[in-house]
Order: C-alpha cells, then sequence, then structure tokens
C-alpha cells in the first residue's frame, strides 16, 4: 500500500534525512528541491501527501502551494509545510494557500511521523 | 516786740550787758525802793498821823479827865488857872517834828493854849492860799462832834523868818465839846517826813552807790568777757581782711577760751590752705596765661583762615544762634555781607523755613558734639542749593553750649555728578541684573562681592547670604574647584568655558559653563576677579539623554544586526538539525538492541540536543519566534516569574519585597516574553547574591514615571548582591558576556531582556554599585486609555 509523499525542500540534508526516515516506515518518498520540480513531478504522478519547505529559490513554498491547489491532482492532496519560519503570520499564510498543517523545524522525528499519519488518515476520512 | 526786741541784738556785749546787770540789779532795787519807800512813806504818814491823832486823843483824854474831876461850870478861877495849867505843862512839852506842837482853840476861835499866841483870836487866819482855816476847821470839829478826830491840811509861811515857798502843814484836831475846845495838833509835813527823807537821801545814795557798783562790775565783768572776744574779733577781721598769720591769745579753759583754740586751728588750716590755694592759682594763672597766648594765636591763625577761604563758607554763632562770625566764603555764598549780619541777624536766615531737618540736626550736634548733614540752604536772595554742612559745638568751661561753627559747601555740582554716576550705575545694574547668565565678581580672598538676579535664582540663596562668603561655598568640589579657576586665571588672565558643578541652596547639583576673568584697576593691579555662569544642567542633561538614546539606538542596531546574523545562522543551522535528528532517529530503529553503536549514537542524540537549545536561544534572541503583543498589566508577568522562582529564591534565603503600584496602566506587551524578561533578571539578582554575606533582599518595585513622554511604566528589580564594577556596566547587555562561570547560562539573558524590552518600545536601565547592590529597571510605554481600547478593539 505504499503511500507517496513528495518533499520539497532545497536543502538536500533534510531531503535524505526525510527520506530515509519515511523510507523506513514504509512510505515511498519522491524528492526535489526546487518548486518548478515539484510541479513536473504532480503533473507525472499524484501524490498521499507533500511536504513543503517555504524559504526556497525561486519558487517559495507557499507560491508553490498555492500553484498546487490549482492543478487537478493537487487540490485534494494533504500538504504538509515545515519550515524554519515559525511566525504567526506564516502560518496564517500557509493555511490560506491551502496547507493542511503547518509545522516549524526543528520537530522531532517521531512527532512528524504521528502528525503524518494523522493528516493522512484525515484525508482518507 | 520783735522791733523793741531787734535792735538790741546789734547792741555790743558790754551794752547787753550793762544794760542787762543794770536792769537786774537795778530794776527789783527801785522796786524795792519805791515799794519800800512808799510803803514807808505811808507807814510813817500813818504813823505821824496816828501819833498826832493819839497825841490828840490824848489830850482828850486829859481834858477830859479834868472835866470828869470837876466839870468847867464849877471851877473857880483857881481851878481854870490849875487846869489850865497841868494843860499847859503836858501841852508845852509836846513837840511834833521839829517845830510842829499842839494847841487848843475855843469855837470862838480864841487860842486857849499855844506856845506863843495864848488868848489871840485867830478865827480869820488864812493859810497861804488864803483859805480860813481855822474857822474851817472849828466848823468841821463842830460838826464831827464831840471826841471825833479830823484832819485838816494847810499851806503855811513864815515871811517874817524869811521863807520864802509855803510849807505844808498837817493838823489833827478832836472836838472836846464841854468846854467848846478845839484840840489840836499839827506839824509840817516836811518836818514828819523829815526822817523819811533823810532814809530816802540814804536810799538814794545806797541806790546810787548799788548803781555804781553795778555798772562797775559790770563794766569789768563785760569786760572780762568781751575782751577776748573783741580780740577774737580783731583777729578774726584781721584774717578776713587777709592778714592769716594772726593768732588768738587763749587764757583760760572756759568757752570762750576753747574757741580761741579752735580758732587757731582753723586759722591754720585756713593759712595751709589759703597757701596751696595760692600756689594752685599761680599754677593755673600761669597755664590760663600760656592757653590765653595759644588761644590768641590760634584765634590769629583761624581768623587768617577764616578769611583767606573764600571757597568754604565759615559762620560761628553764639549759642542762641545769633551770627558772630561770617567769612568771606559764607559772604560769597549766601549773598549777605559781614556787616548786615555779624550780631544782628540769626543763623535761621541760611536755612530754608518750613523743613525739620536742621532741628534734627542741631539737636544731634548738641548732643554728641559735632556732626555732618546735607541739606537745602537759603541765600538772601532766595533761591535756594544743595549744600552740605559740617558742624560743631564750642564748649564753654563748663560744658555748656558756647556757640557754634559751621563750614558750609555748595555741593550742587557733586549733586549733579552724584547723579550721573547713580544713572550709570542703574543702567549698568540693570543690564548686570537683566541678564540671564549668572553674574558674579569676587575679591583677590575669594570672597563674593557682587551677585545679579539670576545667579540668586539660580542659586537659590537670596544675595545677603552670599555676599561677602566665599565663592568655593556653592563649588561642588569646593576650594579645589576656586584653586584651579585661579590658577588659569593667573596664568592666561581669563577662563573660557570652565564646566563645573556648583550646589544650590536647597541641595540641588547644577552643571554650570564659565566664563571668568581677572578685575583690574587702571594701573593693572589686580581687584578680585569676575565671572559669567551659564547654566547648562538642563542642556547637559538633555546631552547625557541624547548619548543614552544613542547608545541604545546603537546598542539596538547592533542587537538588531547581531539578531539578523543570528537569526540567519539560526535559520541555517535549522535544516542540518532537522536531518541530523532525523537520520539519528533512523539509524537507532535500525539498530540492534545489543548492538554497541546504539550507545555511541545516543552520544549523537545529545548533541543533537544541545544544538537544538542552542538554535532555539538563538531563535530566542533573535526573535524568530513569534511575539503575541497585547495590554497587559506589568504585574502579570512579573507574578507569573515569581511563581516560578519563588520557592528556588526562599531556598537561597532571599526575602522578597513588592512594591506594587496600584492603579499602573496597562503596557503593550507579550506576557511570556516579559516573564522571560522577568525570570532572567531574578535569575540574575538571585546568582549576584549568592556569596554575599549580609541581608539578601530582592525588591521588585513598579510605579510609573511621569517625567518622561510618554509616561513610562517602569518595574525595578533590585537586589542587595555583588553589584557591578563601573567598568563593566556598559557591557552586561553585549550578547555573549558573563560574569558567570563556564557552562553556566549562556551570557544571552541580559542580551535577550534587552532585545525584548527594546521591541516592546521600551527600555532597559541598569544601575549598580559595588557591594551593594544592582538595579535593572524594566521600561515600557503606558498605555493611554484611549489607546487602549484601540489595542482591544482593533485586535486580531
Amino acid at each position: 500500500m505504499g503511500k507517496r509523499i513528495l518533499i520539497v525542500d532545497d536543502d538536500e540534508l533534510v531531503l535524505i534525512a526525510l527520506q530515509e526516515l519515511l523510507k523506513s516506515r514504509q512510505f515511498e518518498v519522491v524528492t526535489v528541491s526546487r518548486g518548478v520540480e515539484a510541479l513536473k513531478k504532480l503533473d507525472e504522478e499524484g501524490f498521499d501527501l507533500m511536504i513543503l519547505d517555504i524559504v526556497m529559490p525561486e519558487m517559495d513554498g507557499f507560491e508553490l502551494c498555492a500553484k498546487i491547489r490549482e492543478k487537478p491532482n493537487g487540490r485534494k492532496t494533504p500538504i504538509i509545510f515545515l519550515s524554519a519560519k515559525n511566525r504567526e503570520e506564516d502560518q496564517r499564510r500557509g493555511l490560506e494557500v491551502g496547507a493542511d498543517l503547518f509545522l516549524s523545524k526543528p520537530i522531532s522525528p517521531q512527532k512528524l511521523l504521528d502528525l503524518i499519519a494523522e493528516v493522512m488518515g484525515q484525508d482518507r476520512g | 516786740m520783735k522791733k523793741i526786741l531787734l535792735p538790741v541784738q546789734d547792741w555790743k556785749i558790754r551794752k547787753k550787758l550793762i544794760f542787762s546787770s543794770l536792769l537786774l540789779v537795778l530794776v527789783p532795787l527801785i522796786t524795792v525802793i519805791i515799794i519800800g519807800g512808799m510803803r514807808f512813806h505811808q507807814a510813817l504818814k500813818k504813823t505821824s498821823e496816828e501819833n498826832l491823832e493819839n497825841l490828840v486823843a490824848g489830850l482828850y483824854a486829859l481834858c477830859k479827865a479834868q472835866e470828869k474831876r470837876m466839870p468847867a461850870e464849877r471851877w473857880s478861877v483857881s481851878d481854870r488857872d490849875r487846869v489850865y495849867r497841868i494843860l499847859k505843862e503836858t501841852i508845852s512839852r509836846i513837840k511834833v517834828g521839829e517845830s510842829g506842837y499842839a494847841y487848843t482853840i475855843d469855837g470862838r476861835g480864841v487860842l486857849r493854849i499855844h506856845p506863843a499866841k495864848e488868848g489871840e483870836n485867830i478865827l480869820d487866819a488864812r493859810d497861804s492860799d488864803g483859805f480860813p482855816y481855822i474857822r474851817a476847821m472849828i466848823a468841821e470839829a463842830r460838826r464831827q462832834g464831840d471826841g471825833r478826830i479830823g484832819t485838816i491840811r494847810y499851806p503855811w509861811m513864815n515871811p517874817e523868818l524869811g521863807e520864802i515857798r509855803p510849807r505844808q502843814k498837817i493838823s489833827k484836831f478832836i472836838y472836846f465839846q464841854p468846854w467848846d475846845w478845839i484840840i489840836s495838833a499839827g506839824a509840817y509835813e516836811e518836818e514828819i517826813f523829815r526822817s523819811l527823807k533823810e532814809t530816802e537821801k540814804d536810799l538814794l545814795l545806797l541806790l546810787l552807790f548799788s548803781l555804781a557798783l553795778a555798772v562797775t562790775l559790770t563794766l569789768l565783768l563785760s569786760n572780762l568777757l568781751t575782751r577776748p572776744i573783741r580780740h577774737l574779733t580783731k583777729v578774726t577781721s584781721a584774717m578776713a581782711a587777709g592778714d592769716l598769720t594772726q593768732r588768738v591769745r587763749v587764757h583760760g579753759r572756759d568757752e570762750i577760751g576753747l574757741l580761741g583754740e579752735s580758732f587757731n586751728r582753723m586759722a591754720s588750716k585756713i593759712q595751709e590752705y589759703t597757701t596751696d590755694l595760692e600756689k594752685l592759682v599761680e599754677a593755673r594763672t600761669r597755664d590760663l596765661e600760656e592757653s590765653r597766648e595759644k588761644y590768641r594765636a590760634l584765634s590769629q591763625f583761624l581768623t587768617g583762615i577764616l578769611e583767606s577761604t573764600s571757597q568754604y563758607a565759615i559762620m560761628a554763632t553764639d549759642v542762641r544762634g545769633t551770627i558772630t562770625e561770617f567769612n568771606k566764603g559764607a559772604e560769597r555764598l549766601f549773598g549777605w555781607t559781614k556787616e548786615e549780619v555779624v550780631g544782628k541777624r540769626n543763623m535761621e536766615i541760611t536755612f530754608v523755613p518750613g523743613t525739620d531737618v536742621e532741628k534734627a540736626f542741631f539737636q544731634r550736634v548738641q548732643t554728641e558734639g559735632l556732626g555732618d548733614q546735607e541739606m537745602e540752604r537759603l541765600r538772601k536772595d532766595g533761591s535756594r542749593f544743595p549744600a552740605h554742612s559740617s558742624l560743631t559745638v564750642i564748649a564753654g568751661p563748663g560744658g555748656g553750649i558756647e556757640g557754634f561753627v559751621e563750614i558750609v559747601r555748595n555741593i550742587a555740582d557733586r549733586k549733579a555728578l552724584e547723579k550721573e554716576l547713580r544713572e550709570t550705575k542703574d543702567f549698568l545694574e540693570n543690564i548686570m541684573e537683566s541678564s540671564v547668565d549668572g553674574i558674579v565678581t569676587t575679591d583677590l580672598k575669594g570672597k563674593i562681592t557682587y551677585l545679579n538676579r539670576a545667579m540668586e535664582e539660580m542659586l537659590k540663596y537670596p544675595k545677603a547670604e552670599l555676599l561677602g562668603e566665599h565663592i568655593s561655598k556653592i563649588y561642588v568640589r569646593g576650594i579645589q574647584e576656586a584653586r584651579d579657576i585661579m590658577d588659569l586665571l593667573w596664568a592666561e588672565g581669563r577662563v573660557e568655558h570652565h564646566e563645573m558643578e556648583v550646589k544650590s541652596k536647597d541641595g540641588e547639583i547644577l552643571t554650570i559653563l564659565t566664563s571668568a576673568s581677572l578685575l583690574e584697576d587702571d594701573e593693572g593691579k589686580v581687584l578680585g576677579t569676575s565671572g559669567i555662569f551659564k547654566n547648562i544642567t538642563e542642556q547637559k542633561r538633555l546631552e547625557a539623554k541624547l548619548k543614552e538614546t544613542q547608545f541604545y539606538l546603537v546598542e539596538a542596531s547592533k542587537m538588531r544586526a547581531l539578531g539578523e546574523l543570528v537569526a540567519g545562522v539560526a535559520h541555517e543551522l535549522n535544516n542540518p538539525l532537522m536531518a541530523s535528528q532525523t537520520m539519528y532517529q533512523v539509524i537507532m530503529d535500525n539498530l540492534h538492541e545489543d548492538c554497541p553503536n546504539r550507545e555511541r549514537l545516543a552520544i549523537i542524540g545529545r548533541c543533537n540536543e544541545r544544538i537544538e537549545k542552542i538554535v532555539n536561544h538563538l531563535r530566542e534572541f533573535s526573535r524568530q519566534t513569534e511575539s503575541d503583543f497585547q495590554p497587559i498589566d506589568i504585574h502579570q508577568p512579573i507574578e507569573n516569574a515569581l511563581m516560578l522562582t519563588g520557592q528556588q529564591l526562599l531556598n537561597h534565603n532571599i526575602t522578597i519585597h513588592k512594591q506594587f503600584s496600584e492603579g499602573l496602566p496597562r503596557v503593550r506587551g507579550d506576557s511570556g516574553q516579559l516573564e522571560q524578561v522577568f525570570l532572567n533578571l531574578i535569575s540574575n539578582a538571585r546568582d549576584a547574591m549568592d556569596n554575599v554575606e549580609g541581608a539578601k533582599e530582592l525588591t521588585i518595585r513598579t510605579y510609573l514615571d511621569e517625567e518622561e513622554d510618554p509616561p513610562m511604566v517602569v518595574a525595578s528589580v533590585r537586589d542587595t548582591g555583588e553589584g557591578i564594577p563601573a567598568e563593566i556596566l556598559d557591557k552586561v547587555f553585549e550578547p555573549f558576556f558573563s560574569t558567570k562561570p563556564v557552562g553556566k547560562g549562556t551570557g544571552l539573558g541580559l542580551s535577550l531582556c534587552f532585545g525584548i524590552v527594546e521591541a516592546h518600545g521600551g527600555r532597559l536601565k541598569i544601575q549598580s554599585k559595588v557591594g551593594v547592590g544592582t538595579e535593572v529597571q524594566v521600561r515600557l510605554p503606558a498605555l493611554s486609555p484611549r489607546s487602549k481600547e484601540s489595542a482591544d478593539g482593533g485586535g486580531a
């Protein structure tokens, strides 16, 4: 049943770490480091969850999220923001552009996993 | 009575004595004699009369006896002759006095028995007055009756015997009726009284003798008395006349003798005194002569001056004010000539009438002997001028006032000059007084000689309290300040822009900018100093505030820059951190329980934790954590912080004092962040007091500081800890600056607090004194009720 998760972050280390974590939990993980690439991937296939960083070159997470929500197979996909930014307005904005959850780095791996499960469960329900 | 006595008082003693002794002797004597004489006279007279009466009575008896034997009717002639013979015998033997005799005469006037004219009828005999005395006698005898005795007195003269004047005769007669005989016996009264006369003569002699004796004795006695007195009188007169060498000859110890002795003593004394007096008088006379000479010389000298001075009016008056001297100057000044006033006019003519000035002046001079006065004087022509008068009293020998001397000057010029001077002075003073800056002058010793109003107001001392005081009284640095300024003045002659502190009367410290210079007279001699004091306290305060603000701004911008940097760093660290944590988890999940790498990996895990902590700290520092600004009561975060640390503080034996003000306005802030600030401050305080010996007290005081604009709510955290030395006090807000040992605290505390408070629009202030304690003030802008509402309403 492998759930497909897309992780978008310009930091390679983060990508790898998250990938490793999620893979160890039997998730299928696709990692991209740019918003453009993420959109391209979305055109090709759908995902069960998207984890987006915010601060990225060229296209930031908010823009990306908005764009994802425009796409037909992105409309309903749960999106989690995972960013170092944690200000009130960022959170607000995050939810405005359509994210389901806004998490700030760093976050404990276990907590992340729990929240992911929650979000994905929700969507299902 | 007095009128009689008074002249008596003037009689000489001799006269008095004589008079009195005479009186004493003569009066009784004469009285006795007179009275005795009178009595004797009377007695004699009476006796004589009685004798005569007895005589005639006896003769009557005889006749009666004869009659009885044989009444006359029965007489024969021989009987008659016999009777007559008997009778005659008896009668002729009778002698009354010298020439007096007895006789009988019958009623017809015939002499019956008579020594010479027997048988003669003398009825018509008349006495020398022509009075028919015989007839009278017979008539009277008959009238009287038988046996009754009568008296008759009549004057009788015997010219044939060569008598030239009548002598009084006295006769006593008795009537023998049987015979119609009048028996009469008579005699010259003077013969009767002859013995009396003899006695009288004797008495008179006695009287005279007594008189003489009395007078003589009196004279002698009076002499005895008066001689010494006269002698005394003579001597005293001589002495009174000037002969002091006279002395009384003293005899005897009676009163006069004693008087004489006393007198002599007195005379000696007087002589002594007189001699001394004479010597004294001589000396005095000599002195007097000398002084007279001097006076004469002086008088001449003065008159010379008097007359030669025409600039000054010199006048002299007598005690009543009449002018006695009036020099040329007075003539010139007052317009009167000497002849017009000397001896004729009173000083008053030179005074303006109707003022009391001269009255008071004269009285003052009379009391004190001399005096000056300025007043208006009057000229002859009625014009007036301002004058200066010096008046002296001329004292007489007895201390009384003989007169006055006055010197008068016209001071109109001086007055004008004075006026000008005064106006100039006022003008200058006005300038000085109206100056905004303080102006002070001192003498060479540094004592204040002048200060203007600005100075008064600046220092809040009344002028009187500072004049005469040393200038260092107002310097905070005291005498050293004064010395420093003086050194500068002496070196360069002036001081510009010297800054110093002065203290006002109520203890306020002011910062003054002073310019000073030396005051010199025309010759360049230094008289003192003059300084301008500009109050730059406010300026300084503003400067300090500016500096502080600058400091804060710099610090704030530093902080901000740093914050940004740190934010950047934290931000950068987020990802690797998360990656590390995630990988750690993955690996840990995949390691067998017994695998030794688990332990090793655990270390990496701890590293991750620490890194996270630091990153969080960094984020906090750079305010990457969210701020939630609300209107809050400052007491809330404080109470929260105390709640968390209360127990700990107690454990450290720290006493907490809360001095919260009620009704403080709210501030706009993040309660959590402010709580962190207070936690930090409290924990710093706790650490500071750890090693302190004495009382450990933490005082948190809140109040409103309305002096700032906008008003600030202040929360002050004060401890009694070690304190922070002044040198490092500036650095405490620097990040990573810590006095704590390595590992205890990151040194971010105060700098974090600074940042938080600054982000709240407030200010963190710190004050500290080593050994006393530290106070940190969190100052936040107070919210006015309006802004509070908007904050509430605005929300979201």
